[in-house]
């Protein structure tokens, strides 16, 4: 093989496919971008056996075939390489690979592509298309509620699920739950499927802040995010995901409030000053008449701030993990946002005053 | 004013202890005058020696050596198992006596303290000293030795000069005649391999150190030489901090019967110690954040895995589920000797963080809070977790005799 590239092209090629290798593991190749030529391009690939992704960039091929190089080494040469000379990757057929920019020469060893498990293929039948900046920012607003609790697996995953003309994007860790709703005209129903979050965060990453498309290919197990150069194949976890509706839907809110996003965020955010280390303390409202009570008491100190708001019901006394409340609140961008409590014990709904497009429920702390 | 610090230490601690208490249960062998030991099984004649008496000693039995030397030394000898419940009494018992004297006591292991008792007394603070010792001795039944110094270093190093039931003076004046002279070893925070480093490099004696160039001293230890240079010079200015009795963790260990080839067999002992932990946890008011497994391996590797929450929890079920995960991120296959449950974060508080998957935290509490209450009155063996039965394992781990009665001041008075 023997091609010739932009050291910027290579570089961006490598990053993103080394988003789906893995630094250690028990077999060498997995350790390894498998970088193959063929019909003019240039393709990178990387496979963690949970996903898979693939970046094609252009070059000036001489001869064709493929290699596995070790990625840490290879993304470390990609990097230091000046960036004003393109890149030159030789390999015989004992898989040494000759890297040559401007003066530098380099040599390292290479594995036999045989080895390298295939990307798995995604039948094109089920296909949804979404902006991807849209994308990137569904994804945002609902990723930090994704489970880590290996016994529930299926909540290591956000659902997607399409309905006429929308996408719903879920994730719930048992605590908190985001509903993320974008309208999408075209949009068919019948995707149902939970995405890992991991594959997921690096969708994220990989997708850009412009007006191009994603298009998103689905199966019973596997889901493909198409970047247009970029493609990233996920495993879909299996299992039933919890009927997310019945949390909040069959709830009687008694209290109700509008209130400016920035300064309940800015409020908590100061509340947590004497929350501090391996202390935990709740944050606790008091809601009485049109003002908010938000009160952190712990060793250090106290904190007492009052902001006022609009109220609707009746008066509550609640206490929360302020950081489950921060998280919501620095992924909406809404100025103004509605609040309803079903008691202290209830779960608590955050959604925009007008329209659907979020919905995020917090269940409180019970304090004793 | 010139601070006045005591150094509180036991003689013989947990010999000491047991001998004291089996005369209060109406023995009438003093074990402390025969030769004895605490430590291992005397049927099994396996484990260490833990404390020998004096009459033990003079056979030449030292802590640390395996009963098997120590009953070759002396056949006679006089094996006591060990109980920590009854030590953990005796220590608190200790506590609160000196406690009504000075309101600075700190604990420093089981069996010493330091106190500070600036101003606490009026007249000589030897007398003082020995009549704290004649109080212990005579409400306790168990002999202490106390180091009288400024200083909580000067006052350990004095509460070790000869034993027992001694009170010693080492002042900061008296460094030349009193501490100098020492040997090398008796230097504090000094462990063999330090010592054996600074044996060979020629210094015998505390004050060869203390005379030493500091700079010579850090360059062989770094910063730690600074420190053996400073404690050297009988420096050390360190408050006595009340100690924050608070457990910071609690955990229990046991070596399984036989090597457990499958997680299967590991399980229902796994199940037995998150039983006492979570039930310790429980009646100390606690819950925890952090919970982890460590696996002995019978090749005798120790590995441990943790696990944070993100709400803490004093479940026994919730608890043991974690330790089942935990186990099979662990388990190497290879045979597991032994196990150990830790819980740590805690936090007092009674907080409970409401979930939407069924983990019903409260609902746990009051099932948990249910069967201690049974336990507590009819005992551990009256309600078993169906997976234990036919496993060998105890419903509930059982670690010491936790059968003896708390041990009152006065009951000890017999002594």
């Amino acid at each position: 093989m023997k091609f010739n590239c932009a050291k910027t092209d290579l570089l961006e090629a490598v990053s993103a496919v080394q988003r789906a290798v893995s630094n250690k593991n028990i077999f060498t190749v997995l350790e390894g971008i498998l970088i193959t030529t063929a019909d003019g391009n240039i393709v990178l690939r990387g496979n963690d056996m949970e996903k898979g992704i693939e970046y094609t960039i252009e070059g000036n091929i001489e001869e064709n075939g493929s290699v596995i190089v070790n990625s840490r080494i290879f993304g470390d040469i990609a990097r230091k390489m000046p960036a004003e000379n393109n890149i030159t990757v030789i390999t015989d057929q004992n898989y040494n690979v000759k890297i040559d920019s401007g003066s530098i020469h380099m040599d390292i060893k290479g594995m036999d592509p045989e080895g390298f498990p295939a990307i798995p293929e995604v039948d094109k039948e089920n296909s949804i298309e979404i902006d991807q900046e849209f994308f990137r920012e569904m994804i945002r607003q609902v990723i930090f509620s994704v489970g880590n609790d290996d016994s529930k697996p299926i909540f290591k995953g956000a659902l997607m699920e399409s309905k006429e003309n929308s996408l719903n994007m879920v994730s719930l860790d048992g605590y908190r739950m985001s509903i993320r709703r974008e309208s999408l005209l075209g949009t068919k129903e019948g995707m149902n499927v939970v995405v890992p979050g991991r594959a997921l965060s690096e969708v994220m990453r990989l997708l850009k802040n412009d007006d191009d498309k994603v298009n998103i290919y689905y199966e019973n197990s596997q889901i493909l995010f198409d970047l247009g150069n970029c493609k990233l194949v996920s495993n879909l976890l299996q299992g039933e995901y919890l009927n997310y509706r019945s949390i909040y839907q069959s709830q009687k809110f008694d209290t109700e409030i509008v209130i400016d996003r920035e300064k309940i965020m800015e409020g908590i955010d100061r509340a947590m000053i004497v929350i501090t280390g391996d202390n935990k303390s709740p944050v606790s409202m008091v809601i009485e008449n049109d003002e908010m009570t938000v009160n952190s008491k712990t060793e250090i100190g106290t904190v007492t701030e009052k902001i006022s708001l609009e109220k609707t019901g009746l008066d509550l006394r609640i206490a929360f993990n302020p950081k489950f409340l921060l998280d919501v609140f620095k992924s909406i961008n809404d100025e103004r946002i509605k609040i309803s409590f079903a008691g202290s014990d209830g779960p608590c709904v955050i959604e925009p005053v007008n329209g659907e497009e979020f919905l995020y429920v917090v269940l409180p702390v019970r304090t004793s | 004013m010139d601070r006045m610090i005591f150094h509180i230490d036991c003689n013989n601690a947990f010999l000491s202890w047991e001998a004291a208490y089996r005369l209060t249960k109406g023995d009438t062998l003093d074990i402390r005058t025969i030769p004895a030991v605490i430590g291992g099984n005397r049927e099994k004649r396996k484990g260490i020696v833990l404390a020998s008496s004096y009459p033990a000693k003079k056979y030449g039995i030292r802590t640390g050596m395996s009963l098997m030397e120590a009953c070759k030394l002396c056949p006679s000898l006089d094996i006591n198992p060990p109980d920590y419940d009854l030590y953990v009494q005796c220590s608190d018992e200790m506590m609160a006596l000196l406690s009504k004297h000075t309101p600075l006591v700190e604990r420093y292991s089981i069996d010493e303290c330091f106190a500070d008792v600036t101003g606490c007394y009026t007249g000589d603070a030897k007398d003082f000293a020995d009549m704290l010792r004649n109080e212990i001795s005579s409400t306790l039944g168990f002999t202490v030795n106390i180091g009288v110094s400024n200083s909580k270093l000067l006052a350990k190093t004095a509460s070790g000069f000869s034993k027992p039931d001694k009170t010693h003076e080492l002042y900061s004046d008296e460094l030349e005649e009193k501490y100098f002279p020492l040997p090398i070893h008796k230097l504090f925070m000094i462990g063999f391999r330090t010592c054996m480093k600074l044996y060979n490099l020629g210094y015998r004696k505390i004050g060869d150190v203390a005379h030493e160039d500091p700079k010579l001293l850090r360059k062989h230890f770094k910063l730690f030489g600074l420190l053996i240079w400073s404690n050297a010079n009988g420096v050390d200015h360190s408050p006595v901090r009340p100690y924050d009795e608070r457990p910071k963790g609690i955990g229990n260990g046991m070596t399984l019967p036989a090597d457990a080839e499958t997680p299967e067999e590991a399980y229902p002992f796994m199940l037995s110690l998150c039983e006492i932990s979570s039930q310790r946890l429980r009646a100390a008011g606690m819950q925890a954040y952090t919970i982890s497994l460590g696996i002995r391996t019978n090749d005798f590797r120790f590995n441990s895995h943790q696990r944070k929450l993100v709400s803490p929890t004093q479940s026994t079920k919730e608890i043991y589920n974690i330790c089942r995960m935990l186990y099979n991120e662990l388990w190497d296959k290879t045979p597991v000797r032994g196990i150990s449950v830790r819980l740590a974060g805690l936090v007092t508080g009674g907080t409970i963080q409401l979930d939407m998957l069924g983990n019903n935290e409260a609902r746990q509490q009051k099932i948990d809070n249910c069967i201690d209450g049974i336990r507590e009155k009819y005992g551990d063996s009256c309600l078993r977790r169906a997976s234990t039965i036919n496993s060998g394992a105890e419903p509930v781990a059982v670690t010491t005799h936790k059968k003896y009665p708390k041990i009152k001041p006065n009951i000890m008075n017999g002594a």
